[in-house]
């Protein structure tokens, strides 16, 4: 399946080149993906990715990807 | 032979006068007593001539406004089509620090017209190196010193004061009336829980965060970015506070305006001119 997946600042620097990246922030993915899995596969550290949306909503690192989600990962957010 | 005639708003009200009247002839007609007149908005002279359609606002130096003056003076300087979309809104402001006491002063100043402030701190000697508080403000709750503030810059905006810690279940309660939540903690956490939850809880609100605004150098790295359709962050997303890097006035205060200014364009319907050209 194909998965769209944001990633955000600093968090980019960890993701490691692979064969899976389609280009334009899209991902190939085996069916029944968690997003704690691609959080694994884009080598960031979990306590990095302190905010996940699925389709624009709240997700957690247990939620199932589907085919053509979007997904978002933000790094802790600081200042105020 | 008779004059011709041409069509002003003058103070808020239709009139009729002839034409080539210049402003001093108006003045001492309306407002004999006046000392700043404002043309379309703009300062303008006594001999100044008129002009079809002109609106002209007479005001006396050192009387405050009535509220009907002061709508007129916000419409005056915005334009009637911005100022309208000011009035009608609701703003959240989550958190009163450097950042949010600094969105408030600025929503004030641009006519918005009912802001909803939340924060359960007190303002401390140590907050004034970059938070909006003064000397007289320490020991108040920030929701107060907010509201002392506020007051004094635009006495008739709605504020609604909660002097409360913001929690997944009393965010829904507070903000539910918003047009667009801003996010202005400072905790990771906190933060985090404000926007899960507004996006959660709130499908009709707009979140606009911060995040990277520590230290000094590097203005031109705090920018607006668009991160979903509903979910806007300021900031380098870099920039983390640690020793060394502290919060400091300059950077929030930039971080701060772009967030209220966020604000009026995503009102006008129009976000886009100020979002980056970045992710």
């Amino acid at each position: 399946m194909v998965v769209e997946i944001k990633v955000f600042a600093s968090l980019r620097n960890f993701i490691p080149p692979s064969e899976r990246y389609l280009g334009d922030d899209k991902w190939e993915l085996p069916e029944g993906f968690k997003v704690e899995q691609v959080i694994e596969m884009l080598n960031i550290p979990i306590r990095q990715a302190k905010v996940l949306l699925i389709n624009g909503r709240k997700a957690t690192s247990d939620c199932f990807l589907k085919e053509n989600d979007v997904l978002h990962i933000f790094p802790p957010m600081c200042g105020g | 032979m008779v004059s011709q005639m041409i069509d002003i708003i003058v103070n808020g009200k239709r009139e009729q006068v002839p034409s080539g009247m210049n402003v001093r002839k108006l003045r001492d007609w309306v407002k004999p007593d006046a000392n700043i007149m404002l043309i379309n908005g703009y300062p303008c002279s006594l001999d100044e001539i008129l002009k079809q359609g002109d609106q002209i606002l007479f005001i006396r130096k050192g009387e405050v406004p009535d509220p009907h003056e002061f709508d007129l003076l916000f419409a005056s300087r915005h334009s009637r089509k911005v100022q309208e979309q000011m009035k009608k809104a609701t703003i959240g402001i989550a958190g009163l620090g450097g950042l949010g006491s600094a969105v408030c002063i600025a929503l004030a100043r641009m006519g918005i017209g009912h802001l909803i402030v939340a924060d359960y701190d007190f303002v401390e000697p140590s907050n004034l190196h970059r938070q909006q508080y003064s000397i007289n403000h320490i020991g108040m709750a920030k929701v107060d010193a907010v509201v002392e503030i506020i007051s004094g810059i635009n006495p008739y905006m709605k504020i609604s004061a909660h002097r409360v810690r913001l929690t997944v279940n009393n965010i829904s309660d507070i903000f539910g009336d918003a047009d667009i939540v801003i996010e202005c903690l400072d905790q990771p956490e906190e933060k985090a829980m404000l926007i899960e939850t507004v996006i959660e809880y709130l499908p009709d609100v707009t979140v606009i965060g911060a995040s990277g605004i520590a230290g000094y150098g590097r203005s031109n790295h705090i920018v607006t970015r668009r991160l979903t359709n509903r979910l806007f962050v300021i900031g380098d997303l870099a920039s983390e506070v640690k020793v060394g890097q502290p919060l400091m006035a300059g950077r929030v205060g930039i971080a701060a305006h772009h967030q209220a200014n966020l604000v009026v364009c995503l009102l006008m319907k129009d976000p886009n001119d100020v979002v980056a050209d970045v992710d």
